[in-house]
């Protein structure tokens, strides 16, 4: 039985819902490797956001335009801001407002100052490690599917994911009322919409495929950007003190309970995420023909994103997009590994032997970067320029 | 007064005839005339009378009913001429007589003014509700039920093919405008013109507010807060404005949107569609009204009147007496005048609650000779069936309800179905069309015209004659045509 707590208003009927969908396979293998968290997590397949699925579902009521402005003014200005507010926007609002007492700002300004210093190499992993292995998983990736756009924009999704790691990383970004704070609430009720109207349409597979966006995607998509990002740059080469991972994995534990991630979901440390992801891959399908659909999407990004904006001029006289789309794909292979990639079809190329020395050149640069604080500050502010300049480049990318 | 509940016994009844002088009225003859005062209780006993306003029929009692209380308890001049409609025998109860027994009979008084109160009072909450629906600008009556359709989505719900696909409709009309100008092409070589473009505005609508392309508005936009309903909205209302203004130089579609006696279907928009002589303004404006005078919903409309005539010709044993019609939201009654002429032996009651429709069908029907064989009664139909209802209808033989259940919602049909079927003679029948789920129509209408009606499919039809309590077995026959519009038949 599904808790009646966690039931989402456009679903009148849990009889033939079961508890795990058909989406998790080798259970028993999985008991067996990662013992009760199996358990504790699979059910979670079933689960939306009650929260905002119930906001989302009464937002829809209120007359045309008038959901947007209610959800602005409580975004940038707090609930008590909000007049006559309707009894859900209540409950959504008191409890992304109900701050944790473990929460420490100057220990999310330092992990989200280890990503941005990443710069280019952080925009890779996302764009070579975390996406194409989001994508690989083909339940997860099905709420993508439903819309001819969502397919066809791989570079605004992956400039828009940028977007949102940058203003979650900035100093205060999750302050409430902050830019971070803000866009995470933003997909937060963009998921809870997807899920509505998946529901409504009556085109989702419950049994299946679980709850479109369910509570394990969230955590999953969530471990994308703190585990895989810190496993990306160390495998890059890019030096992270452990202390720099601790801050990065609090930065989105918090991230993550504003997305709408139930508390007792929250990873606090990098092996324990990596174990969840490496539970979630176990228990998922091979990729399909969707997934490699959307990682060969991503094709198209070097041809969209204008390579001057991203590169060093030096570099871009030398690179053009084609070629810059093959390293891309080298990494990913290097990164995702040879199996997972030839499942996703990307090819093999020769990039690979030029990796150790760039990768060990990488890592010595990073590593000084760390022992002058100086250096280090001068290093972020180059990492947000460039972080800026992918985000930019929403202004040039069709709708 | 008995038209509703009355709690006067047999015994009260007995008295008040007793207290009563009988009178005789003709046919046609005046029984009070409008500003004079009432001479006191007037109790119907045979025949029919009708409460008219210039030549219209407000209301209409027959045997048993009391009239002219009102006038006898205020002490005023009644407001509508009361006239025998057949010989009637009315007892009328003076005003010294009618105080001496309400003194004498408290009993009988306090039923009488019980009665009088209670169907006063049915009748007040019955306006009432009309009115807090004019007021919340809600149903027909309203004075404006058009929706604003402003807001109903935001910019990235737009989708841009349909942007440029408008644009491009917009310009083949105005180049067809300029080629006619200039005599580069004939008439007929601008109608065929006209003919696609206007045919690929309907399409793109329909496209355009299909589940799917919704579902993909919304996706666009996930903050934006949409439902689809709206998103639909929204949709129309952004090729609406874009072709308002070429669709409106059509009369017809003037008329139909402008609706300027609160329905779609009024007399004059009726009587164009019935016509079928395509009028409109400017270079374009008679071309866009051929183009809709030609669309199904115009094509179902004008075959109305042969469906009737068809199944009448058939019908000896009705046609060959004397036979009532009753048509039911009458608003050009083509149909009924048409038939009339057919079948001399014919009599029809046309009951619309548009005064000018029937002030216009009466004219009409003066021209042609029919006058002492029609009759109008200004009531919006739901007054048939309200408790407190005025008007008195005797049983008929044939009912005709054409494009009528479109107009109600599944309740009002029942509760006309119901009425039919206690009124109809035995061999009557019911003659009905409406609208098909699938009509080709309803998203020009809906969208474009703000014509909104609801279609049934035969199953939704014979759902609502099962809730009426009507059996169907071997008496209702239901058929479509390429119009689709269903035309049904049920025989009592």
């Amino acid at each position: 039985m599904i808790p009646e707590n966690k039931h989402h208003p456009d679903i009148h009927n849990y009889d033939d819902i079961p508890i795990i969908p058909t989406r998790v396979i080798h259970a028993d293998l999985a008991r067996k490797k990662f013992g009760e968290k199996f358990d504790i997590l699979a059910p979670y397949y079933m689960y939306g956001d009650p929260l905002a699925d119930k906001l989302i579902h009464r937002l829809n009521e209120l007359p045309a335009g008038q959901g947007t402005k209610l959800v602005s003014q409580a975004m940038h200005s707090g609930l008590s801001s909000v007049h006559r507010p309707p009894k859900e926007l209540i409950d959504f609002f008191e409890a992304v407002e109900d701050v944790p007492l473990w929460i420490d700002w100057d220990l999310f300004e330092k992990g989200g100052s280890a990503v941005l210093r990443a710069g280019h190499l952080a925009i890779i992993v996302l764009g070579a490690y975390s996406l194409p292995l989001s994508y690989a998983s083909p339940d997860g990736n099905k709420p993508l599917l439903f819309t001819k756009k969502l397919i066809d924009r791989a570079t605004r999704r992956l400039v828009e994911t940028s977007r949102f790691i940058l203003e979650i990383c900035r100093p205060g970004g999750l302050q409430q009322g902050h830019a971070g704070y803000q866009i995470t609430l933003r997909v937060r009720l963009m998921h809870a919409q997807v899920r509505r109207l998946l529901i409504k349409r009556g085109i989702w597979r419950m049994a299946d495929w679980g709850m479109p966006i369910s509570q394990s995607d969230m955590l999953a998509t969530n471990l994308l950007f703190s585990v895989l990002m810190i496993d990306g740059l160390k495998k890059l080469g890019f030096h992270l003190s452990e202390e720099e991972i601790h801050a990065v994995m609090q930065l989105w534990r918090y991230a993550g309970l504003l997305m709408g991630i139930q508390e007792n979901l929250s990873v606090i440390t990098f092996q324990e995420g990596y174990r969840i992801l490496t539970m979630m891959k176990d228990t998922s399908a091979p990729p399909n023909e969707d997934s490699i659909r959307l990682v060969q999407a991503l094709r198209q990004c070097p041809n969209d994103i204008s390579i001057s904006m991203f590169l060093p001029k030096t570099v871009n006289k030398l690179i053009n997009a084609d070629l810059f789309q093959a390293f891309l794909f080298a990494v990913t292979r290097y990164l995702i590994g040879d199996t997972m990639a030839d499942q996703l079809k990307i090819e093999k190329n020769h990039f690979h032997y030029f990796f150790p020395p760039v990768f060990a050149g990488i890592s010595l640069v990073s590593f000084l970067s760390q022992l002058n604080s100086i250096i280090n500050t001068m290093t972020v502010k180059e990492g947000v320029k460039v972080w800026d300049r992918v985000v930019e480049l929403s202004k040039h990318l069709p709708n | 007064m008995q038209r509703g509940i009355s709690y006067l016994l047999p015994e009260d009844k007995k008295i008040m005839q007793e207290a009563a002088d009988q009178y005789i009225f003709s046919a046609n003859e005046i029984i009070i005339k409008q500003g004079d005062a009432a001479q006191g209780i007037y109790i119907m006993n045979e025949g029919t009378i009708i409460v008219e306003q210039d030549g219209m029929i407000l209301a209409r009692l027959g045997p048993g009913e009391i009239f002219g209380e009102m006038s006898y308890i205020e002490g005023k001049p009644v407001s509508a001429t009361i006239v025998s409609e057949s010989e009637s025998k009315i007892a009328l109860i003076s005003v010294p007589k009618a105080n001496e027994l309400l003194t004498t009979y408290p009993d009988l008084a306090s039923r009488f003014f019980k009665t009088l109160v209670v169907n006063l009072s049915s009748r007040l909450r019955n306006t009432s509700k009309r009115l807090a629906q004019i007021r919340l600008g809600r149903g027909e009556d309203a004075p404006s039920s058009k929706l604003a359709k402003v807001n109903m989505m935001t910019k990235n719900q737009i989708p841009i093919e349909l942007v440029n696909t408008l644009s491009e409709i917009k310009l083949a009309l105005e180049k067809t405008t300029l080629k006619l100008q200039e005599h580069k092409i004939n008439i007929d070589k601008a109608y065929d013109d006209v003919e696609i473009v206007l045919n690929r505005a309907v399409e793109i609508v329909k496209e355009y507010t299909n589940e799917e392309n919704i579902f993909e508005a919304s996706y666009s936009d996930l903050l934006a807060f949409r439902n689809e309903e709206e998103l639909e909205i929204g949709i129309g209302a952004l090729i609406f404005r874009e072709l308002f203004s070429t669709l409106t130089l059509s009369n017809t579609m003037a008329r139909l949107y402008a609706r300027p006696r609160g329905v779609p279907e009024d007399y004059e928009a009726g009587n164009s569609i019935r016509e079928n002589v395509p009028t409109g303004d400017g270079q374009l404006g008679g071309l866009v009204d051929k183009w809709f005078l030609n669309r199904p919903i115009c094509h179902g409309r004008r075959a109305e009147a042969s469906f009737v005539k068809k199944y009448l010709t058939n019908q000896k044993q009705i046609t060959q007496f004397r036979f009532n019609i009753c048509d039911l939201a009458s608003g050009t009654a083509s149909t009924t005048s048409a038939i009339l002429n057919q079948f001399p032996n014919g009599n029809a009651i046309c009951i619309d609650r548009d005064s000018q429709s029937l002030q216009y069908v009466l004219a009409e029907e003066n021209d042609l000779k029919l006058m002492d064989r029609i009759k109008a009664i200004c009531v919006d139909i739901s007054e048939l069936w309200s408790e407190s209802s005025e008007i008195y209808l005797e049983t008929q033989d044939i009912f005709l309800a054409l494009g009528l259940f479109e107009y109600l919602n599944d309740q009002e049909v029942v509760d006309l179905l119901r009425l039919c079927t206690k009124k109809m003679n035995p061999g009557g029948a019911l003659l009905f069309t409406t609208i098909l789920p699938s009509h080709p129509d309803l998203i020009l209408m809906s969208h474009l015209l703000e014509w909104r009606v609801k279609p049934r499919n035969h199953q939704q039809l014979k759902k609502l004659f099962s809730k009426a309590g009507v059996s169907i077995k071997d008496k209702l026959i239901i058929i479509d045509d390429d119009n689709f519009i269903s035309y049904g038949i049920y025989v009592s």
